[in-house]
């Protein structure tokens, strides 16, 4: 696979929130506001990239029996520095992101990818797919943070509209985010031409390549 | 051999590339000196909210040695013609007892309120950060006994509740304390 081939499909085609669905809890929690949404998808796209870099150094360390709990050390040491960062130089961003900062450790999308692509891959391969996942997770994020913040606060990374329009309240409540969750990923359906198979092969899967189940699932 | 490989190298590998993180992460503490944050403001902290919490005063906030307050309490402080007292208080939001609301709640000599400050909060952006607006806490102005008068936001029903509680154990702390400030 190209180096841009393993960047690019993050983006859209293996995009993690819209398409593999997952890390759909920071998805819904963080997207009230842009700025929130963007500074969980800057936080979670450096933790990616640092440990699926250090992952993929590792990879000929860490037998196999114990390469999970390997995996977890290492993204959780690496979120834990993020949040000393952000706590002294940036507390305010620290305030807003609350819990789902340190919630980044169990993100399944970090995990996936130090599981399925950087502990079979080089560094650099690894480094260019922790961003491409990271910046379509960010873009995911952008988009979901937009229409709520946009529909359900009148404002935009907080520049309000003005008191003409009246917020719809019901954008920033958790249905509201499921409710803007669900036509995003409708909409990139569309726009991938995926469409679901009367039989689902394994062949439209997007965890094809790591599976080891060939069909039984 | 097999009891090597499978129990003994993955017990090892772990343990290494744990206390290497370990001790990473306790050089990165030190650097960036997370540890040293301190509930109390600072003066640059003081010098911003003095304005908002006492805003017919001017001169800044001197911190009071109280020590019978409670537990939510954080600290005490007087202005310098002492006809002002500041209290800073933490109330739980919806963040959590972990992520606590903390205000600053500025009275005058009769337990009038003059102004509230939120120092920090975890609440839900763009829901429970509504309590942070200028304009809704301008409705706890003048204030005094209890704040069960205040409405609380819809769309913020806990945050604001939790700074409605909050600013009613700052009124009643005020009546335990003011004996001793104004004396």
């Amino acid at each position: 696979m190209s180096y841009w081939k393993t960047f690019s499909k993050g983006i859209l085609k293996e995009n993690p929130v819209l398409v593999m669905l997952l890390g759909t809890c920071p998805t819904l929690a963080t997207t009230t506001l842009v700025s929130s949404a963007l500074g969980m998808g800057a936080a979670t796209t450096f933790v990616l990239i640092c440990s699926n870099v250090v992952i993929s150094l590792l990879k000929r360390v860490i037998p196999k029996e114990v390469r999970l709990p390997c995996f977890i050390v290492v993204i959780a040491g690496f979120v834990t520095f993020v949040s000393f960062i952000l706590q002294s130089y940036l507390p305010d961003l620290y305030d807003s992101l609350g819990i789902f900062l340190s919630l980044i450790v169990v993100n399944c999308i970090i995990l996936g990818r130090a599981e399925m692509f950087a502990s079979k891959n080089n560094v650099a391969a690894s480094a260019l797919d922790g961003l491409g996942m990271g910046v379509g997770f960010t873009l995911a994020l952008f988009i979901m943070s937009s229409v709520r913040e946009i529909l359900g606060c009148g404002s935009w990374l907080g520049f309000s509209f003005g008191n003409w329009y009246e917020p719809m309240i019901f954008f920033i409540t958790p249905a509201g985010g499921f409710f803007v969750f669900g036509t995003v990923i409708a909409v990139v359906g569309i726009l991938t031409k995926k469409r679901p198979k009367k039989e689902f092969g394994c062949e439209n899967c997007p965890s094809k390549d790591a599976c080891a189940q060939k069909g039984g699932c | 051999m097999g009891k090597y490989k499978n129990i003994i190298v993955p017990t090892v590998v772990l343990t290494v590339i744990a206390g290497l993180v370990a001790a990473l992460l306790a050089f990165t503490y030190e650097v960036t000196g997370v540890g040293d944050l301190g509930t109390g403001l600072t003066q640059e902290e003081l010098a911003e909210y003095a304005p908002v919490v006492l805003p017919e005063s001017d001169g800044s906030l001197q911190l009071y040695e109280y020590d019978g307050g409670a537990a939510d309490l954080l600290g005490v402080y007087v202005n310098e013609s002492k006809d002002g007292v500041a209290l800073h208080i933490q109330t739980v939001g919806y963040g959590g007892k972990s992520k606590p609301i903390e205000a600053l709640i500025g009275l005058n000599q009769n337990g009038e309120i003059q102004g509230i400050a939120i120092v920090s909060s975890q609440e839900t952006p763009g829901l429970g950060t509504k309590i942070e607006d200028e304009e809704y806490l301008k409705n706890y102005q003048g204030i005094s006994g209890s704040a069960d008068s205040v409405d609380t936001i819809t769309s913020a029903t806990i945050s604001s509740t939790a700074l409605r509680d909050g600013v009613n154990f700052a009124l009643e702390e005020f009546e335990k304390l003011k004996g001793e400030i104004f004396a």
